[in-house]
Protein backbone atom coordinates (compact mmCIF):
# COMPACT_ATOMS: atom_id res chain seq x y z
CA UNK A 1 0.00 0.00 0.00
CA UNK A 2 1.47 3.02 -1.25
CA UNK A 3 5.26 1.48 -1.45
CA UNK A 4 4.45 0.98 -5.89
CA UNK A 5 3.25 3.22 -7.68
CA UNK A 6 1.69 2.40 -10.69
CA UNK A 7 4.09 2.63 -13.73
CA UNK A 8 3.03 5.81 -16.03
CA UNK A 9 1.71 4.47 -19.39
CA UNK A 10 4.42 7.09 -21.38
CA UNK A 11 7.81 7.07 -19.22
CA UNK A 12 9.78 8.52 -21.46
CA UNK A 13 6.91 11.91 -21.31
CA UNK A 14 8.09 14.80 -19.90
CA UNK A 15 5.79 17.80 -18.92
CA UNK A 16 4.85 20.63 -21.22
CA UNK A 17 5.08 24.02 -20.14
CA UNK A 18 2.39 25.95 -21.94
CA UNK A 19 3.11 29.70 -21.58
CA UNK A 20 3.35 33.07 -23.12
CA UNK A 21 5.30 34.91 -25.86
CA UNK A 22 8.10 37.26 -24.21
CA UNK A 23 6.64 37.29 -20.50
CA UNK A 24 8.75 36.77 -17.52
CA UNK A 25 6.63 34.76 -15.81
CA UNK A 26 7.50 32.16 -18.99
CA UNK A 27 11.19 32.48 -18.02
CA UNK A 28 11.43 32.10 -14.30
CA UNK A 29 9.99 28.88 -14.88
CA UNK A 30 12.55 27.66 -17.62
CA UNK A 31 15.04 29.09 -15.77
CA UNK A 32 14.11 26.49 -12.49
CA UNK A 33 13.51 23.79 -15.11
CA UNK A 34 16.88 24.28 -16.30
CA UNK A 35 18.62 25.06 -13.15
CA UNK A 36 17.57 21.66 -11.53
CA UNK A 37 17.52 20.03 -14.70
CA UNK A 38 14.13 19.23 -15.33
CA UNK A 39 13.29 18.47 -18.66
CA UNK A 40 10.46 20.31 -20.10
CA UNK A 41 8.78 20.72 -23.35
CA UNK A 42 7.39 24.49 -24.13
CA UNK A 43 4.40 24.99 -26.04
CA UNK A 44 3.26 28.61 -26.52
CA UNK A 45 -0.22 29.06 -26.70
CA UNK A 46 -2.80 31.81 -27.63
CA UNK A 47 -3.23 33.90 -24.74
CA UNK A 48 -7.08 34.81 -26.24
CA UNK A 49 -8.14 31.29 -26.12
CA UNK A 50 -9.18 29.47 -22.95
CA UNK A 51 -8.35 25.46 -22.38
CA UNK A 52 -11.26 23.67 -21.71
CA UNK A 53 -9.82 20.89 -20.05
CA UNK A 54 -7.43 23.13 -18.24
CA UNK A 55 -10.51 25.37 -17.16
CA UNK A 56 -12.47 22.45 -15.91
CA UNK A 57 -9.73 20.90 -13.94
CA UNK A 58 -8.91 24.00 -12.70
CA UNK A 59 -12.28 25.02 -11.61
CA UNK A 60 -12.17 28.48 -13.18
CA UNK A 61 -12.69 29.47 -16.91
CA UNK A 62 -9.84 32.09 -16.85
CA UNK A 63 -8.41 32.60 -13.89
CA UNK A 64 -4.65 33.14 -13.50
CA UNK A 65 -4.38 31.02 -17.11
CA UNK A 66 -0.51 31.48 -17.72
CA UNK A 67 2.00 29.34 -17.01
CA UNK A 68 0.50 26.30 -17.03
CA UNK A 69 1.93 23.21 -16.97
CA UNK A 70 0.86 19.78 -17.69
CA UNK A 71 1.87 16.33 -16.52
CA UNK A 72 0.33 13.52 -17.50
CA UNK A 73 -3.24 13.66 -15.96
CA UNK A 74 -1.60 16.41 -13.54
CA UNK A 75 -2.16 20.21 -14.78
CA UNK A 76 -1.84 23.33 -12.85
CA UNK A 77 -1.43 27.01 -13.82
CA UNK A 78 -0.41 30.20 -12.57
CA UNK A 79 3.43 31.39 -11.59
CA UNK A 80 3.47 30.58 -8.21
CA UNK A 81 1.82 26.92 -8.34
CA UNK A 82 4.18 25.95 -11.23
CA UNK A 83 7.36 27.08 -10.06
CA UNK A 84 6.16 25.28 -6.72
CA UNK A 85 5.90 22.22 -8.70
CA UNK A 86 9.17 22.58 -10.72
CA UNK A 87 10.86 23.38 -7.60
CA UNK A 88 9.50 19.79 -5.82
CA UNK A 89 9.48 17.26 -9.43
CA UNK A 90 12.38 15.50 -9.72
CA UNK A 91 15.69 14.20 -8.15
CA UNK A 92 17.77 17.33 -7.78
CA UNK A 93 17.63 19.10 -4.25
CA UNK A 94 15.02 21.94 -4.60
CA UNK A 95 15.71 25.90 -3.44
CA UNK A 96 14.48 26.48 0.01
CA UNK A 97 16.96 28.56 2.45
CA UNK A 98 16.58 26.61 5.41
CA UNK A 99 17.52 29.32 7.77
CA UNK A 100 14.18 31.28 8.90
CA UNK A 101 15.84 35.03 8.11
CA UNK A 102 17.00 34.15 4.84
CA UNK A 103 13.66 32.14 3.47
CA UNK A 104 11.67 35.34 4.62
CA UNK A 105 14.37 37.40 2.71
CA UNK A 106 13.50 35.61 -0.65
CA UNK A 107 9.86 36.24 0.08
CA UNK A 108 10.80 39.84 0.74
CA UNK A 109 12.72 40.31 -2.54
CA UNK A 110 10.01 37.95 -4.43
CA UNK A 111 7.31 40.37 -2.93
CA UNK A 112 8.97 43.81 -3.73
CA UNK A 113 9.36 42.28 -7.29
CA UNK A 114 5.91 40.96 -8.13
CA UNK A 115 3.45 43.78 -6.44
CA UNK A 116 5.98 47.07 -6.74
CA UNK A 117 8.47 46.30 -9.15
CA UNK A 118 6.97 44.50 -12.07
CA UNK A 119 3.51 47.00 -12.23
CA UNK A 120 5.95 49.72 -12.74
CA UNK A 121 7.86 48.00 -15.77
CA UNK A 122 4.60 46.98 -17.39
CA UNK A 123 3.29 50.16 -17.30
CA UNK A 124 6.89 51.41 -18.54
CA UNK A 125 7.33 53.99 -15.73
CA UNK A 126 11.26 53.84 -16.37
CA UNK A 127 11.70 57.16 -14.14
CA UNK A 128 9.97 56.75 -11.41
CA UNK A 129 11.22 57.99 -8.25
CA UNK A 130 9.62 53.79 -6.42
CA UNK A 131 11.75 52.33 -9.42
CA UNK A 132 14.99 54.17 -8.43
CA UNK A 133 14.36 53.25 -4.51
CA UNK A 134 13.84 49.88 -4.94
CA UNK A 135 16.72 49.17 -7.57
CA UNK A 136 18.93 51.05 -4.98
CA UNK A 137 17.74 48.84 -1.92
CA UNK A 138 18.25 45.92 -4.17
CA UNK A 139 21.83 46.94 -5.53
CA UNK A 140 22.41 47.70 -1.58
CA UNK A 141 21.67 44.82 -0.63
CA UNK A 142 23.29 42.30 -3.75
CA UNK A 143 26.30 44.74 -2.49
CA UNK A 144 29.58 42.87 -3.85
CA UNK A 145 27.68 39.39 -2.97
CA UNK A 146 27.26 36.79 -5.85
CA UNK A 147 23.50 35.98 -5.56
CA UNK A 148 20.91 38.61 -4.13
CA UNK A 149 20.91 36.82 -0.59
CA UNK A 150 23.61 34.47 1.55
CA UNK A 151 23.00 31.81 -0.83
CA UNK A 152 21.05 31.05 -4.32
CA UNK A 153 17.31 31.56 -3.96
CA UNK A 154 13.95 31.73 -6.26
CA UNK A 155 14.23 35.36 -5.37
CA UNK A 156 17.34 35.21 -7.75
CA UNK A 157 15.50 33.64 -10.64
CA UNK A 158 12.13 35.81 -10.15
CA UNK A 159 14.73 39.07 -10.69
CA UNK A 160 16.69 37.51 -13.50
CA UNK A 161 13.55 36.87 -15.51
CA UNK A 162 12.32 40.24 -14.92
CA UNK A 163 15.80 42.11 -15.78
CA UNK A 164 16.55 39.55 -18.81
CA UNK A 165 13.36 40.44 -20.64
CA UNK A 166 14.48 43.94 -20.23
CA UNK A 167 17.40 43.64 -21.71
CA UNK A 168 16.01 41.35 -24.59
CA UNK A 169 13.51 44.30 -25.27
CA UNK A 170 16.33 46.85 -25.23
CA UNK A 171 15.63 48.41 -21.54
CA UNK A 172 18.38 47.03 -19.90
CA UNK A 173 19.74 51.13 -19.20
CA UNK A 174 17.41 50.42 -16.48
CA UNK A 175 20.06 48.50 -14.41
CA UNK A 176 23.22 49.36 -16.10
CA UNK A 177 23.89 52.42 -13.64
CA UNK A 178 23.69 50.24 -10.49
CA UNK A 179 27.15 48.47 -10.86
CA UNK A 180 25.98 45.57 -8.18
CA UNK A 181 23.04 44.80 -9.75
CA UNK A 182 24.74 44.46 -13.45
CA UNK A 183 27.35 42.65 -11.61
CA UNK A 184 25.45 40.08 -10.25
CA UNK A 185 23.01 39.85 -13.56
CA UNK A 186 26.27 38.70 -15.39
CA UNK A 187 27.00 35.98 -12.70
CA UNK A 188 23.08 34.47 -13.10
CA UNK A 189 24.28 34.68 -16.74
CA UNK A 190 26.50 31.94 -16.24
CA UNK A 191 24.78 30.01 -13.88
CA UNK A 192 22.17 29.77 -17.11
CA UNK A 193 24.58 29.53 -20.21
CA UNK A 194 21.70 28.05 -22.31
CA UNK A 195 19.27 30.12 -21.38
CA UNK A 196 19.11 31.83 -24.69
CA UNK A 197 18.29 29.15 -26.41
CA UNK A 198 16.09 27.40 -24.09
CA UNK A 199 13.84 30.86 -24.44
CA UNK A 200 14.94 31.83 -28.23
CA UNK A 201 10.92 30.47 -29.03
CA UNK A 202 10.03 32.33 -26.50
CA UNK A 203 12.11 35.76 -26.36
CA UNK A 204 10.82 38.83 -27.28
CA UNK B 1 13.11 50.25 12.75
CA UNK B 2 13.56 50.00 16.66
CA UNK B 3 12.65 53.18 17.23
CA UNK B 4 9.07 52.26 15.44
CA UNK B 5 8.34 49.38 17.63
CA UNK B 6 9.64 50.57 20.64
CA UNK B 7 7.03 53.49 20.33
CA UNK B 8 4.33 51.03 19.47
CA UNK B 9 4.91 48.70 22.21
CA UNK B 10 4.97 51.48 24.82
CA UNK B 11 1.84 53.26 23.40
CA UNK B 12 0.60 49.63 23.10
CA UNK B 13 1.21 48.88 26.88
CA UNK B 14 4.11 46.50 26.27
CA UNK B 15 7.02 49.03 26.96
CA UNK B 16 8.61 47.07 29.76
CA UNK B 17 11.15 45.68 28.72
CA UNK B 18 11.78 44.04 32.14
CA UNK B 19 9.51 41.56 31.08
CA UNK B 20 10.53 38.15 30.25
CA UNK B 21 10.98 37.43 26.76
CA UNK B 22 11.25 41.17 25.80
CA UNK B 23 14.11 43.02 24.34
CA UNK B 24 15.63 39.32 22.43
CA UNK B 25 16.11 37.34 25.46
CA UNK B 26 13.84 34.24 24.89
CA UNK B 27 10.77 33.31 26.55
CA UNK B 28 10.08 29.34 27.04
CA UNK B 29 11.66 27.99 23.75
CA UNK B 30 11.34 30.90 21.17
CA UNK B 31 11.75 35.31 20.76
CA UNK B 32 8.90 37.44 21.27
CA UNK B 33 7.93 38.46 17.74
CA UNK B 34 6.38 41.97 17.76
CA UNK B 35 3.89 42.72 14.62
CA UNK B 36 3.15 45.89 13.11
CA UNK B 37 -0.58 45.70 11.05
CA UNK B 38 -3.89 46.76 10.21
CA UNK B 39 -6.90 44.64 11.99
CA UNK B 40 -8.98 45.44 8.70
CA UNK B 41 -5.75 44.38 6.47
CA UNK B 42 -6.07 40.48 5.14
CA UNK B 43 -2.14 40.50 5.07
CA UNK B 44 -1.85 41.39 9.01
CA UNK B 45 -4.60 38.36 9.95
CA UNK B 46 -3.11 35.99 7.77
CA UNK B 47 0.72 36.65 9.99
CA UNK B 48 -1.30 35.97 13.09
CA UNK B 49 -3.23 33.29 11.85
CA UNK B 50 0.03 31.82 11.22
CA UNK B 51 1.94 32.67 14.25
CA UNK B 52 -1.74 30.90 16.25
CA UNK B 53 -1.12 27.69 13.83
CA UNK B 54 2.89 27.50 15.13
CA UNK B 55 2.30 28.19 18.31
CA UNK B 56 4.83 31.37 18.48
CA UNK B 57 3.86 34.20 21.01
CA UNK B 58 3.52 37.77 19.32
CA UNK B 59 2.65 40.98 20.43
CA UNK B 60 0.63 43.18 18.08
CA UNK B 61 0.67 46.64 17.69
CA UNK B 62 -2.22 48.48 15.67
CA UNK B 63 -1.29 50.99 13.43
CA UNK B 64 -5.06 52.26 13.91
CA UNK B 65 -5.27 52.49 17.74
CA UNK B 66 -1.49 52.05 18.66
CA UNK B 67 -0.23 54.79 16.12
CA UNK B 68 2.37 57.50 17.42
CA UNK B 69 2.92 60.57 16.52
CA UNK B 70 5.57 60.99 13.76
CA UNK B 71 4.64 56.95 11.97
CA UNK B 72 4.92 58.00 8.61
CA UNK B 73 8.37 59.11 9.28
CA UNK B 74 9.31 56.07 11.42
CA UNK B 75 7.82 53.61 8.81
CA UNK B 76 9.84 55.36 5.88
CA UNK B 77 12.89 54.70 7.90
CA UNK B 78 11.95 50.96 8.69
CA UNK B 79 10.36 50.07 5.76
CA UNK B 80 11.45 52.36 2.55
CA UNK B 81 8.89 50.63 0.45
CA UNK B 82 6.75 52.09 3.19
CA UNK B 83 5.57 47.70 3.39
CA UNK B 84 3.12 46.71 5.96
CA UNK B 85 2.67 44.33 7.75
CA UNK B 86 6.14 44.35 9.71
CA UNK B 87 8.00 41.99 12.27
CA UNK B 88 10.71 42.38 14.86
CA UNK B 89 12.39 39.22 16.16
CA UNK B 90 15.03 40.26 18.50
CA UNK B 91 17.18 41.90 15.75
CA UNK B 92 16.08 40.78 13.25
CA UNK B 93 13.72 42.85 10.88
CA UNK B 94 11.11 41.95 8.23
CA UNK B 95 7.99 43.21 6.20
CA UNK B 96 5.05 41.96 3.60
CA UNK B 97 3.03 39.07 4.80
CA UNK B 98 4.52 36.45 2.44
CA UNK B 99 7.87 37.26 4.39
CA UNK B 100 6.42 37.17 7.76
CA UNK B 101 4.38 33.84 7.52
CA UNK B 102 6.98 32.30 5.54
CA UNK B 103 9.57 33.39 8.23
CA UNK B 104 6.85 32.32 11.62
CA UNK B 105 5.95 28.87 9.71
CA UNK B 106 9.97 28.19 9.62
CA UNK B 107 10.87 29.53 13.58
CA UNK B 108 7.19 27.90 14.53
CA UNK B 109 7.00 24.83 16.77
CA UNK B 110 4.36 22.87 14.28
CA UNK B 111 5.02 20.76 11.13
CA UNK B 112 5.59 23.32 7.95
CA UNK B 113 2.37 24.04 6.49
CA UNK B 114 3.57 23.67 2.84
CA UNK B 115 2.76 20.19 1.36
CA UNK B 116 5.96 17.76 0.13
CA UNK B 117 4.47 16.34 -2.22
CA UNK B 118 4.90 18.42 -5.68
CA UNK B 119 1.28 18.24 -7.06
CA UNK B 120 -0.18 19.10 -3.42
CA UNK B 121 2.04 22.03 -3.15
CA UNK B 122 1.15 23.18 -7.02
CA UNK B 123 -2.38 22.72 -6.04
CA UNK B 124 -1.99 24.99 -2.61
CA UNK B 125 -0.22 27.81 -4.49
CA UNK B 126 -2.82 27.70 -7.05
CA UNK B 127 -5.50 28.58 -4.63
CA UNK B 128 -3.44 31.19 -2.92
CA UNK B 129 -2.87 32.83 -5.95
CA UNK B 130 -6.82 32.75 -6.72
CA UNK B 131 -6.90 34.51 -2.97
CA UNK B 132 -4.55 36.70 -3.33
CA UNK B 133 -5.06 38.21 -7.45
CA UNK B 134 -8.57 37.34 -7.61
CA UNK B 135 -10.46 37.49 -4.09
CA UNK B 136 -8.23 39.94 -2.35
CA UNK B 137 -9.34 42.84 -4.41
CA UNK B 138 -12.81 42.40 -3.95
CA UNK B 139 -12.38 42.04 -0.37
CA UNK B 140 -10.28 45.38 -0.28
CA UNK B 141 -13.08 46.78 -1.42
CA UNK B 142 -15.84 45.61 0.89
CA UNK B 143 -13.45 46.29 4.06
CA UNK B 144 -12.67 49.83 3.03
CA UNK B 145 -16.52 50.44 2.70
CA UNK B 146 -17.36 48.56 5.88
CA UNK B 147 -14.19 49.34 8.00
CA UNK B 148 -11.32 50.98 6.41
CA UNK B 149 -12.84 54.55 5.49
CA UNK B 150 -14.35 54.93 9.23
CA UNK B 151 -11.24 54.98 10.56
CA UNK B 152 -10.42 58.38 8.65
CA UNK B 153 -13.98 59.65 8.60
CA UNK B 154 -16.16 58.25 11.62
CA UNK B 155 -19.45 59.52 10.11
CA UNK B 156 -18.85 57.39 7.06
CA UNK B 157 -21.62 55.52 5.87
CA UNK B 158 -21.21 52.14 3.86
CA UNK B 159 -22.17 52.41 0.72
CA UNK B 160 -24.08 49.01 0.13
CA UNK B 161 -24.26 49.17 -3.75
CA UNK B 162 -20.88 48.39 -3.60
CA UNK B 163 -20.60 45.97 -1.25
CA UNK B 164 -23.27 44.05 -2.70
CA UNK B 165 -21.37 44.72 -6.07
CA UNK B 166 -17.74 43.24 -4.87
CA UNK B 167 -20.16 40.34 -3.10
CA UNK B 168 -20.98 39.04 -6.58
CA UNK B 169 -17.83 39.30 -8.37
CA UNK B 170 -16.95 37.16 -5.34
CA UNK B 171 -19.08 34.39 -6.51
CA UNK B 172 -17.42 32.38 -8.79
CA UNK B 173 -14.71 32.07 -7.04
CA UNK B 174 -16.58 30.59 -4.17
CA UNK B 175 -17.97 28.33 -6.83
CA UNK B 176 -14.71 27.04 -7.56
CA UNK B 177 -13.97 26.66 -4.25
CA UNK B 178 -17.22 25.34 -3.36
CA UNK B 179 -16.57 22.24 -6.33
CA UNK B 180 -12.42 22.26 -4.98
CA UNK B 181 -13.52 21.49 -1.21
CA UNK B 182 -15.62 18.86 -2.82
CA UNK B 183 -14.29 15.12 -0.81
CA UNK B 184 -11.27 17.23 0.93
CA UNK B 185 -11.16 18.33 4.46
CA UNK B 186 -8.82 21.79 3.72
CA UNK B 187 -8.54 23.24 0.31
CA UNK B 188 -5.57 21.86 -1.02
CA UNK B 189 -6.23 17.88 0.44
CA UNK B 190 -7.53 16.60 3.89
CA UNK B 191 -4.39 18.64 5.81
CA UNK B 192 -4.36 22.04 6.65
CA UNK B 193 -2.25 23.96 4.48
CA UNK B 194 -1.08 27.94 3.31
CA UNK B 195 -4.68 27.74 1.14
CA UNK B 196 -6.29 27.50 4.32
CA UNK B 197 -4.37 30.60 5.65
CA UNK B 198 -5.02 32.67 3.12
CA UNK B 199 -8.79 32.07 2.50
CA UNK B 200 -9.16 32.11 6.28
CA UNK B 201 -8.20 35.85 6.16
CA UNK B 202 -10.56 37.07 3.08
CA UNK B 203 -13.64 34.99 4.63
CA UNK B 204 -12.99 36.11 8.04
CA UNK B 205 -12.96 39.52 6.80
CA UNK B 206 -15.97 39.10 4.15
CA UNK B 207 -18.11 37.34 7.18
CA UNK B 208 -17.44 40.27 9.75
CA UNK B 209 -18.55 42.57 6.53
CA UNK B 210 -21.84 41.57 6.02
CA UNK B 211 -21.43 39.41 3.42
CA UNK B 212 -21.59 35.52 5.33
CA UNK B 213 -23.92 34.38 2.14
CA UNK B 214 -21.18 33.94 0.34
CA UNK B 215 -20.32 30.56 3.22
CA UNK B 216 -23.83 29.80 4.29
CA UNK B 217 -24.95 29.22 0.91
CA UNK B 218 -22.47 26.72 0.06
CA UNK B 219 -22.54 23.47 1.85
CA UNK B 220 -18.95 22.59 0.94
CA UNK B 221 -17.89 26.18 1.85
CA UNK B 222 -19.53 26.50 5.10
CA UNK B 223 -18.35 22.87 6.32
CA UNK B 224 -15.18 23.91 5.76
CA UNK B 225 -15.46 27.85 7.40
CA UNK B 226 -16.90 25.57 10.43
CA UNK B 227 -13.90 23.13 10.98
CA UNK B 228 -11.11 26.20 10.50
CA UNK B 229 -13.36 28.11 13.51
CA UNK B 230 -12.86 24.70 15.35
CA UNK B 231 -9.64 23.26 14.79
CA UNK B 232 -7.11 23.18 17.06
CA UNK B 233 -3.76 24.59 16.20
CA UNK B 234 -0.88 22.84 13.59
CA UNK B 235 1.70 22.67 16.86
CA UNK B 236 -0.96 21.10 19.11
CA UNK B 237 -1.48 23.30 21.10
CA UNK B 238 -5.56 23.96 22.77
CA UNK B 239 -5.74 26.80 21.02
CA UNK B 240 -7.76 27.78 17.47
CA UNK B 241 -6.05 30.85 15.64
CA UNK B 242 -9.30 32.51 14.20
CA UNK B 243 -9.93 33.09 18.28
CA UNK B 244 -7.22 35.50 18.49
CA UNK B 245 -8.42 37.91 15.24
CA UNK B 246 -10.16 40.82 15.85
CA UNK B 247 -13.82 40.53 15.97
CA UNK B 248 -16.14 43.30 14.32
CA UNK B 249 -15.98 45.62 17.43
CA UNK B 250 -12.15 45.23 17.62
CA UNK B 251 -11.89 46.16 14.15
CA UNK B 252 -14.12 48.96 14.50
CA UNK B 253 -11.72 50.45 17.25
CA UNK B 254 -8.87 49.50 15.89
CA UNK B 255 -7.18 47.34 17.83
CA UNK B 256 -5.27 43.95 17.46
CA UNK B 257 -4.87 41.07 19.98
CA UNK B 258 -1.66 39.71 20.81
CA UNK B 259 -0.66 35.85 20.19
CA UNK B 260 -0.33 34.37 23.68
CA UNK B 261 0.82 30.98 24.46
CA UNK B 262 -0.21 29.57 27.49
CA UNK B 263 0.02 25.71 27.18
CA UNK B 264 3.10 24.87 26.74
Amino acid sequence: MGIFKKRSANPQEVPTLICEYSNPETYKCIFLANYRNLPIKLKLQDTSKNDEKVAHSLHLPSANQFPIIKDEEFTVSGTNAVLTYLNIKGQAPSIHPRKARILAMQQYWIQVLVKIFQPLIEEFKFNDAKLEAILTELSNTIDSKDYILEEFSLADIYWFAVFKILEDKGQSQVIQKYQHIANWFAKLKDIAPNFDDLTQKVAA
Amino acid sequence: MTNLFNQMAEKAGFADTSRYGMSGDMKKTQYVLELIGNPADADTLKCIITAAEQGMEMNCYSVIKDRVDNFNELLQEASPLSITPCLREADFYICGSDAITSFIDARGLGYSLTPRNAMLAAIQNYWVDIAISNVAPEVERIVGEVFSKKYENPSHNSDANIVESCSANLEVYFDALEKQLNGNKYITCNKYTWADVHWTAYVYLCVLSGCSRLVESRKNVAQWWNRVNSRKSQCGQNIVAVDFLPNKEEINQGTLNSVVINDY
